[in-house]
């Protein structure tokens, strides 16, 4: 009960906090590149936050900024809890799938697919066995 | 050591199989003189080229000409194909065995496909190939020999041996003068410059860090790791036990795992090892079809929608 109330306490944190970052004063407008705090809320809202309001809340804002790529990801992460069943099933037997093979660039391959996807903390688990992998 | 780079064995079956081949062959003086024993002195102490006293023995053995005939300690196999007189020869020299071989025309009537025996009685046509495949026999393994002999002394001087150091540096005193020694010498250069030598680190290098995940998937892809038998490598640690349980569980708490590595030091291979044992047992779990991916990683079973 905790940690979910946490993370929501922090996801609103984290939605202040870059709701008042200037993001013109700290990048080009042209470039979209994060400031070191933004860098730690994106990667916060891409790989802990579960909640899929904050996460589309968080998302509006990075597009508001001028962050259009981040936006896009996060909102792929938010929409991850509304797939049908059947493509989370298949998603699953994927990841069994992936951890279960030894072929090397398959997995990585996989991997990418999970980033592109917003699922980032499964790419990571499959590059981290791949690793391994002679 | 000096005279041993010229100086090849010459077991006594050998040489007494040869010179017995060369009578029933009656073969020609110069060829008859080339299977003599070796009149150079028998191979000496390496560690008597060092000795200063001696110098002038080795002097005499590094000038000498090409030395003993090679063919002493040679076993052959001669065939006669599509009228060539094919010799194929295993050349045992102190450095090892050396493969060579060699093929000559047959002058005369054609002679027909078939092994050449050397007891037996030959035509005049293959008797004058054999005689020009004993001369180039004998250069090739003069050449390949003078060649493992040379690779032989510059790597053992590489690897620290004063012999070979010693041999070294005598071929360099004696080259001056031209002869054998020059001419080893300048095979010696030859050879150290097309293989130049790499310092090894063996034994200096920082020893690499075993990384947890490859240990994990190395794990993972090997017996099953229930819990019983992680007890059982647990118990197999001694006083290391709980340390690696404590890796075992607390394998996705990179942080605990870090401050417990920060407070006991001296367990922290364990605690690693643990750890990787604990990432490859879940791994293996959540292969199952129907297993709980939030207990392999709870952000990835909240990805994946379970």
């Amino acid at each position: 009960m905790l940690v979910p109330l946490g993370l929501l306490i922090l996801g609103g944190l984290a939605y202040n906090k870059i709701s008042k970052t200037d993001g013109a004063s700290v990048m080009s407008a042209d470039i979209a590149v994060l400031t070191a705090d933004q860098a730690v809320i994106y990667d916060t809202a891409l790989n802990k936050t579960e909640d899929p309001e904050t996460i589309r809340k968080m998302a509006a804002v990075f597009r508001k900024k001028g962050f259009e790529p981040h936006a896009i990801m996060l909102e792929k992460r938010a929409n991850l809890r509304e797939l049908p069943q059947e493509v989370k099933r298949a998603r699953r037997a994927a990841f069994r799938k992936a951890m279960k093979s030894t072929n090397r660039e398959g997995i990585l391959a996989m991997a990418a697919a999970y980033d592109k996807a917003g699922a980032p903390n499964s790419a990571d688990s499959l590059r981290t066995y791949a690793a391994g992998l002679p | 050591m000096i005279s041993r780079l010229q100086t090849t064995r010459a077991p006594r079956f050998a040489l007494s199989l040869v010179r017995q081949h060369t009578r029933a062959l009656a073969l020609p003086p110069a060829l008859a003189s080339s299977v003599d024993p070796p009149s150079a002195p028998a191979p000496s102490d390496p560690t008597q080229d060092v000795d200063p006293s001696e110098t002038t023995e080795d002097e005499s053995a590094i000038e000498g000409d090409a030395g003993p005939s090679m063919l002493a300690g040679m076993r052959v196999a001669i065939n006669v194909h599509a009228g060539r007189l094919c010799v194929l020869g295993a050349c045992e020299t102190p450095w090892g065995t050396i493969p060579i071989a060699c093929h000559f025309g047959i002058e005369g009537e054609p002679e027909e496909d078939r092994p050449v025996s050397l007891a037996d009685p030959q035509t005049p046509g293959v008797l004058a190939a054999l005689a020009q495949a004993e001369e180039r026999l004998d250069v090739l393994a003069k050449r390949e020999s003078d060649d493992l002999a040379v690779e032989n002394v510059v790597r053992r001087a590489r690897l620290g041996d004063q012999v070979a150091t010693a041999t070294i540096a005598e071929m360099r005193r004696f080259a001056p003068r031209g002869g054998r020694a020059a001419f080893m010498l300048k095979k010696v250069t030859a050879y150290v410059q097309a293989h130049p030598y790499q310092a090894s680190e063996i034994g200096l290098e920082p020893a690499p860090i075993a990384r947890v995940s490859n240990a994990s998937t190395a794990l993972a892809n090997g017996p099953l790791l229930s819990k019983s038998r992680l007890l059982q490598i647990a118990a197999s640690l001694g006083e290391n036990a709980r340390a690696f349980v404590f890796g075992c569980v607390h394998f996705r708490r990179p942080r605990e795992i870090e401050s417990a590595i920060s407070e006991h030091p001296e367990a922290e291979s364990a605690i690693r090892t643990g750890a990787a044992a604990g990432l490859a047992r879940a791994i293996q779990m959540v292969r199952l079809p129907d297993s709980s991916i939030a207990a392999f990683c709870p952000h990835v079973a909240w990805e994946l929608g379970e």
